[in-house]
């Protein structure tokens, strides 16, 4: 898992954002698509029954390859996707609230 | 009209016992109709004892002349003919009538903006042709290049599908602070060869933006003056008389796009062909 986290962070430093970039700079096809890997890797080792605190290193990865509003959003993405996931199983939030 | 029916009807009868079985059917006709048959001329059938008798009624003096098959297959045609015009006719009013009850759609209109190689470009520049817009923004984390993605598969699609048919893909910043002119041209690069992107003033986006009835909204910055602009997330299709014409959200894929967009282009087609009579006049 070290190895993942390092490989991905030498391909975020020869990216351009890091060489000085402004923030202005929109995340090319490239840094899109390195992001999205990352961040699918780290969703997938909590999918695996990871903990925050086990897929920490793939965390890290995620959020040096994805900038800190998209870091964001996908967090809420993700957590908006798992509730729709227990609403399709039945899960009521207002009877979960009382409860 | 009721004597020319019953004429027809007299003379189709005719043709149909004498002439138009035995003539379509190209071979030896059946026996019964042989016997009835006024065209028979002698054959091994008759017993070569008899004296030869009168010759019978020579070809085409029976009551079905080719004079008289004429006039009936010209009549028929052209009431044929008149009866299909009649109906296009009445399906075009028809169109015509539903299109004027239900409205044109109040989506889309005007736009005043600026292209990604600096030419000033109005909704007029792309009369005459089909376009595919989508409004988005460079630094859109997932749903905007997904979106772009389909949109440029979509724009090939249906290029394949309907030869000589071509689409604009067009796309409007919502973020017009951040994209600048060369931000937005590379962004586009990345999709499609032929992605036109559009910014200008923000007063000029959200004119745009007003037209098409699309909602934007930045969000709050963080602390890298970084945001997310949340915003309507449709393809809308125009066609080249500029008017909106279909929308695909992101529950349509690419391939039910490309089926309503060639449908929107033969309806469009349809509706603008004259017909032929119509062409005549």
């Amino acid at each position: 898992m070290n190895i993942e986290v390092e490989v991905l962070i030498q391909h975020w430093v020869s990216m351009p954002r890091e060489e000085g970039v402004k923030a202005s700079q929109f995340p090319n096809k490239e840094a899109r698509y390195q992001c999205w890997d990352a961040r699918d890797k780290y969703w997938q080792c909590l999918d695996n029954g990871g903990t925050e605190e086990s897929c920490k290193e793939l965390r890290s990865g995620y959020e040096s390859l994805c900038s800190a509003s998209w870091v964001k959003h996908f967090d809420r993405k993700r957590e908006y996707l798992i509730f729709k996931e227990q609403m399709k199983d039945g899960y009521d939030p207002v009877e979960a609230k009382k409860s | 009209m009721t004597t020319l029916i019953s004429y027809i009807v007299r003379t189709s009868t005719k043709l149909d016992k004498r002439c138009i079985i035995p003539l379509l059917l190209q071979s030896p006709p059946p026996p019964q109709l042989l016997l009835l048959s006024p065209l028979r001329t002698f054959s091994s059938e008759v017993p070569k004892s008899q004296p030869p008798q009168k010759k019978r009624p020579a070809r085409g003096k029976g009551p079905v002349t080719w004079k008289s098959l004429a006039v009936t297959g010209v009549i028929g045609a052209s009431l044929l003919a008149f009866m299909l015009y009649v109906r296009k006719e009445k399906e075009a009013a028809q169109a015509r009538e539903r299109k004027r009850a239900l409205g044109k759609a109040s989506i889309g209109g005007r736009f005043e903006l600026i292209d990604h190689n600096g030419t000033p470009r109005t909704s007029d520049d792309f009369l005459g042709r089909w376009v595919l817009l989508y409004f988005g923004f460079t630094h859109c984390p997932d749903v905007c290049p997904d979106e772009l993605e389909k949109m440029a598969k979509v724009v090939d699609d249906v290029e394949k599908l309907e030869c000589g048919q071509s689409i604009q893909p067009l796309f409007i910043t919502v973020d017009p602070k951040r994209d600048s002119q060369a931000a937005i041209k590379q962004y586009c690069a990345e999709f499609h060869p032929r992605l036109l992107g559009l910014t200008g003033s923000e007063d000029a986006i959200a004119q745009a933006c007003r037209a098409y009835r699309v909602y934007f909204s930045a969000g709050p910055r963080d602390e890298d003056d970084d945001y997310i602009v949340d915003h309507t997330i449709i393809l809308y299709l125009v066609n080249p008389d500029g008017d909106f014409v279909d929308y695909f959200g992101q529950n349509k894929t690419a391939e039910q796009a490309t089926a309503s967009i060639v449908f929107s282009m033969k309806k469009f087609d349809d509706a603008n062909k004259k017909g032929f009579l119509g062409s005549l006049l």
